[in-house]
């Protein structure tokens, strides 16, 4: 059986227009610019044209998941996912948030956040002994503010992790914990914007500043 | 028609035990809302937007899709205004034939359609989250006597 690769009558409408503006183009900068000159712009328009493609299909199967709610009816499961920090008084003000008016049961899951290097030179298990200082300490300033809560280490990648928590735990609601400095880079905002594409469930962003302050940024 | 395997991200069903519900619904929050419904009601769920604008459901290509054809109920809230949702209605019927659906219309959307719609749940919206869990608690009740 061919597989047609359009899904409908408009894309392939669209796909046609595309193409023609693209060879367009590239006969254009062919003639301006000598032969040569083709060539990056053709490159530079498949490149393109390819990565809006698979964005789209990507966006296109959205399809987020959750488990049941397990406990009783009062009661709220929150995990809170530190990733590569310790919790404060933010958090605990963002698990009061999340539960109120509920009892609440609180998973507090480190990932084990293991770099490229560290593999080389074998330092994984330094980075399984930082996150175990920092489920210390979160669970240590938790109980100080009141809140009992269990902890235990996660996965390198802090997805599965989530995703692991969930099928043991089952939680109502999900607070991504990561300090202030990595929230600029790539790795923060990419575990809550991908918490939040695969998951059915409410999930907060809480920054950790060095100085114990932090932000919430709610779902 | 053999499917297609195909990889989809994120796997949608790795919730083992309980009945699964797909809710269908172009509205992000109120798709949420009805989701936790249901989680509370003690379903595990998935909400799948649908097919956005010029966009035709994986379910009625020859891709398949995972999250269907792995419920034990499908709630789809697309209504029958668009050809889209109902191509995505006449997928649901034609791939998970064995799959109780509960569907959201409008008033006229269910005279129009009737013909579509026998054998479906039909709920009139605008529906609450309780009305939906209400839905679907009583075809999985019609299917588990039927087995």
């Amino acid at each position: 059986m061919v597989r047609n690769p359009f899904r409908s009558e408009a894309e392939a409408f669209r796909f046609v227009l595309v193409t023609v503006g693209a060879f367009t183009a590239i006969a254009a900068a062919s003639l301006l610019g000598g032969a040569w000159v083709g060539v990056p712009v053709w490159a530079v328009l498949t490149a393109a044209v390819a990565t809006f493609y698979v964005v789209r299909r990507r966006a296109a199967r959205g399809i987020r998941s959750a488990p049941p709610h397990v406990g009783a009816e009062d009661e709220r499961r929150i995990l809170v996912v530190v990733d590569g920090t310790v919790a404060d008084e933010t958090v605990v003000g963002a698990i009061e948030e999340a539960s109120t008016g509920y009892r609440k049961r609180v998973l507090v899951v480190c990932p084990v956040r293991v770099s490229q290097i560290d593999r080389w030179t074998s330092a994984v298990d330094d980075a399984r002994a930082q996150a175990r200082r920092n489920l210390d300490e979160s669970l240590a300033r938790l109980r100080e503010a009141g809140i009992e809560a269990r902890g235990e280490i996660g996965d390198e990648d802090p997805l599965r992790a989530i995703e692991d928590a969930l099928r043991t735990f089952g939680a109502d609601t999900i607070l991504v914990v990561t300090p202030a400095e990595r929230f600029e880079g790539a790795t923060g905002p990419d575990v809550v914007a991908g918490a939040r594409a695969r998951f059915a469930l409410p999930i907060t962003s809480v920054v950790v500043d060095a100085g114990a302050r932090a932000t919430a940024a709610h779902d | 028609m053999r499917l297609r395997k195909t990889e989809l991200s994120p796997r949608p069903w790795t919730w083992l035990g309980n009945p699964r519900v797909l809710i269908e619904h172009a509205d992000e929050a109120k798709g949420m809302s009805l989701a936790a419904a249901v989680r509370q009601a003690g379903y595990a769920v998935a909400v799948c937007p649908g097919p956005a604008q010029s966009e035709r459901c994986p379910l009625a290509g020859d891709e398949g899709c995972e999250a269907a054809h792995g419920a034990d109920v499908i709630v789809t809230s697309l209504g029958l205004g668009t050809r889209q949702s109902r191509e995505v209605l006449e997928a649901l019927r034609a791939r998970c034939p064995a799959t109780p659906l509960v569907v959201e219309v409008t008033p006229e959307e269910k005279e129009e359609w009737s013909g579509r719609l026998q054998g479906c749940e039909v709920v009139v919206s605008p529906a609450t989250p309780d009305e939906l869990v209400a839905a679907v608690r009583g075809v999985l009740a019609t299917r588990d006597k039927g087995d």
